[in-house]
């Protein structure tokens, strides 16, 4: 049986250098280009479309930069809006469990849900520590929080387990048939009184439990705390991975933890994000990608990135020559990156420049609809991947292009839906509803035993 | 300064079955967008200025049913109507004003300049054993945390000037960065930094609507609200109230809206109003009474009521009470609203387009215009 594909879309907006020069590319802070986003990823009967977080401008050195996007609406108050306006594709938010509470963000994702009829996922990031934190002294995530100093990695991520455990007990709190007959049944809803390292919450929830059970929870961490929470909580994981070699060894770590924690081995969707650059013809697929790639960077911002990224100061460094010796271990500066950046630049002889285009842009996959299908089938043939997400470059060309053209030829050769067969994203993404951990005391109830 | 248009505000609350402490209904239509699309379409109907959505951090104790969050739902029905204004409840006892006024600013967005926030404090001791808190904050506490947040999210909205996105392809300049702030706040409860990561939102601040005596019993109008909610049931206290707080208003040259909170009860006949509202009445539990200002009568009596009311400066407008719902939201459309266009006393359509624009508030210009920025100049190309 061959195996089912599954494509979800990311809104590329703040992080994406500068696509947003393309004459054709549509206004970040519109709601209609959000509007347009879901519909024509709905149109092309994708899984999901997803949304990233920051919770900082971005700036360096305390100050801001112009050429690159920053804002963006917030996702929590953005879905709802998009469920009104599309009745199927999947709605993915990402959401930090390091600055939330698990009452409010339970209420909020069990209510997306509930709005949509089942279509809201959580992406859960415990939000990372950039170096424009560290060039400022401290970390600039946690001073819009009232905080002195992001928490540790490993502790962020012993919050999000916790964190994560506690809001599913929250969307478990009340059973599936508390509001029978349209009265509360109240001796089905259930406290839950939680009171561990993290987070002290009595409860119930005073949302009844999500049309999905659970929403879907993706996770992209790819430390071994990521890997790890991702096998043990995940519905879907995201990868960086662009290299199939790289991609299968992470698709095989993962089912082995998966069999480890006890989940069956697919139970999860592993997407790498992908970007598809694809035209009619091979030669327009390719002057396309030519034409994007020169519109991606210059060398204001090239030196901007790098700087950003690096925490030093590369406004007057001559972009031709090798990568000039800064000292790793100053303040402020991402010792680990720079001396990656230095040997890289030793070993291969690359340019401050060619590096900048090495480590800043990621190339994408080119070629005809039917080159990109041949990519996803192999890649989801192999074990390396059950889809990809999708990273488009210039919006909404690429949605469209994909859609348009891709999407027929995966049809055609029988390995994408030509309808959406159910109407929660857990349908789209063929993942089990969680049961609730009332159901088993349920359905004694209800045998009477 | 005053509500001058000769109209008066017309505004109203949805939650539950309504504020009669007898409404019930099919706790099943409370977690159902249907409901509230029904409730919001009619009061649209009716011309409201907007609707507020309450909302809770904890199951109500007795009336156990179940809600919605008021922000989903109030992003999920911006898109299915056009005018009228969105009013969230989002409390400020254990949020963070940075996503809080990040929410409130994105309501704004998808509605096109329609959202107002009701930043109430969460008294109750079941919210607060769901936020790491044994018994609640101290009334004192509470208030000064609201009052904080709000100042606060009001610097946040600043954070980004209204033409901070400039999106300018030959100069290769998404943003203008002299526009961006940091708001580098310093208060006794909360340290933040900014600027926001979302825009400045389309009305400059989402309107702030204030309750006096909300859960607490004591009104602060301190946090500057743009909307003022009071529950006098006297025309004179009404009118000692609303030019006090005009006054208050006027000293610092801020525009406030007053409303007073009413509780129409609608009959054919007076009698039959009356009758309706005394069976509600009997069938509410001991103890549990109906807060502030009733009317009981005719759509014509209550009309006249109102305008009574409103023309001798009692308010300068009203928040209507429910009593059951959604029956009564169906009756403000149908047969009151009319009444009161008739006497000339409410708009016939929509004027503006933004909730400032139905509530003649000015659109505030941002705190950090023209100040000093921090933009970077050694990556200018």
């Amino acid at each position: 049986m061959t195996r089912h594909i599954h494509i979800g879309v990311f809104f590329q907006g703040v992080g994406h250098t500068i696509a947003w020069r393309h004459p054709d590319h549509a206004p970040h802070d519109a709601f209609e280009t959000y509007v347009r986003f879901a519909q024509t990823a709905e149109r092309g009967l994708l899984d999901f479309i997803f949304f990233g977080e920051g919770l900082v401008v971005r700036e360096h050195q305390g100050k801001f930069f112009g050429p690159i996007v920053n804002g963006r609406p917030d996702t929590i108050a953005l879905l709802p809006a998009l469920a009104a306006v599309t009745e199927r594709i999947g709605l993915a938010a990402t959401i930090s469990s390091t600055y939330n509470q698990p009452y409010e963000l339970a209420r909020q994702l069990a209510s997306i849900d509930h709005v949509s009829a089942g279509r809201a996922a959580w992406n859960v990031v415990t939000s990372f520590s950039n170096s424009a934190a560290r060039d400022s002294g401290g970390d600039q995530v946690a001073y819009n929080f009232s905080k002195e100093k992001h928490l540790e990695h490993a502790t962020r991520y012993d919050r999000a387990r916790e964190f994560v455990a506690l809001i599913r007990q929250l969307w478990d709190s009340w059973e599936e048939d508390a509001l029978d007959g349209g009265r509360v049944n109240a001796a089905k809803i259930h406290a839950v009184d939680h009171a561990a390292a993290w987070f002290a919450v009595h409860g119930p929830l005073d949302v009844p439990r999500p049309p999905q059970g659970h929403p879907v929870i993706i996770q992209a961490g790819q430390s071994d705390d990521g890997r790890d929470l991702a096998a043990r909580i995940a519905d879907v994981i995201f990868s960086p991975f662009r290299d199939l070699e790289e991609s299968r060894a992470h698709y095989a770590d993962i089912q082995a933890r998966l069999l480890r924690y006890g989940r069956p081995s697919d139970a999860v969707r592993v997407l790498p994000g992908l970007a598809v650059v694809t035209a009619p013809t091979e030669r327009e697929a390719h002057d396309k990608a030519e034409a994007y790639r020169r519109l991606m960077l210059t060398d204001v911002v090239r030196r901007y990135l790098l700087g950003e990224q690096s925490g030093a100061d590369f406004a007057d460094v001559d972009l031709d020559g090798l990568l000039p010796d800064i000292d790793p271990s100053q303040p402020g500066v991402n010792g680990p990156l720079l001396t990656r950046w230095q040997e890289l630049s030793r070993e291969r002889g690359l340019s401050v420049r060619q590096i900048a285009d090495t480590i800043l842009s990621r190339p994408p996959v080119v070629g005809t609809p039917a080159q990109i299908a041949d990519h996803f089938e192999h890649w989801v043939d192999t074990g390396a991947s059950d889809g990809f997400l999708l990273t488009p470059t210039v919006f909404p060309n690429d949605l469209d292009d994909f859609v348009d053209l891709v999407v027929p030829e995966l049809q055609a050769r029988g390995r994408f839906r030509s309808a959406y067969d159910g109407t929660t994203l857990r349908d789209h993404l063929r993942v089990a509803r969680p049961a609730g951990r009332w159901a088993r005391s349920s359905a004694s109830v209800a045998a009477g035993t | 300064m005053t509500h001058h248009s000769g109209h008066m505000i017309l505004s109203a609350s949805i939650a539950g079955f309504g504020f009669h402490p007898a409404a019930t209904g099919d706790a099943r239509h409370l977690v159902q967008v249907d409901y509230y699309r029904r409730l919001v379409q009619a009061a649209e109907r009716a011309r409201l200025d907007f609707v507020l959505l309450d909302d809770a951090r904890a199951l109500p104790e007795g009336r156990c049913h179940g809600r919605l969050d008021a922000l989903a739902v109030l992003s999920r029905l911006a898109p299915e109507t056009r005018s009228i204004g969105l009013a969230v409840s989002k409390p400020t006892t254990y949020s963070e004003p940075f996503h809080v006024s990040r929410e409130v600013a994105t309501l704004d967005f998808v509605s096109g300049g329609r959202a107002a926030w009701h930043p109430g404090t969460t008294a109750s001791a079941a919210e607060a054993r769901n936020f790491g808190h044994d018994q609640p904050l101290p009334a004192a506490v509470r208030h000064a945390i609201a009052e904080e947040f709000v100042a606060v999210s009001r610097k946040l909205w600043d954070s980004w000037e209204d033409d901070a996105v400039i999106v300018d392809r030959r100069r290769g300049l998404y943003i203008d960065p002299h526009k961006l702030h940091h708001i580098d706040h310093v208060g006794r409860h909360f340290r933040i930094r900014g600027p926001q990561i979302t825009y400045r939102p389309p009305q400059g601040h989402v309107v702030v609507i204030q309750i006096a005596g909300d859960h607490d019993g004591e009104p602060h109008t301190a946090i500057a609200a743009d909307v003022l909610i009071l529950h006098d049931t006297t025309l004179e206290a009404a009118r000692d109230a609303y030019a006090r707080h005009q006054a208050q208003a006027a000293s610092v040259h801020h525009t406030l809206r007053v409303l007073q909170a009413v509780m129409p009860v609608i009959g054919a006949t007076d009698a039959a109003a009356q009758a309706r509202a005394d069976a509600l009445d009997a069938r509410a539990a001991d103890g549990d009474r109906v807060r502030g200002l009733r009317l009981v009568g005719t759509p014509a009596h209550i009309a006249d009521e109102l305008v009574r009311w409103f023309r001798s400066g009692a308010a300068d407008g009203f928040h209507l009470l429910p009593a059951e719902l959604p029956a009564d939201m169906d009756e403000y459309a149908g047969l009151l609203v009319p009444e009161l266009q008739r006497r000339g006393a409410f708009r016939t359509e929509y004027a503006g387009r933004t909730l400032r624009e139905h509530l003649q508030l000015p659109r505030p210009a941002s705190q950090f215009a023209g100040a000093p920025s921090e933009a970077h100049t050694a990556y200018h190309g």
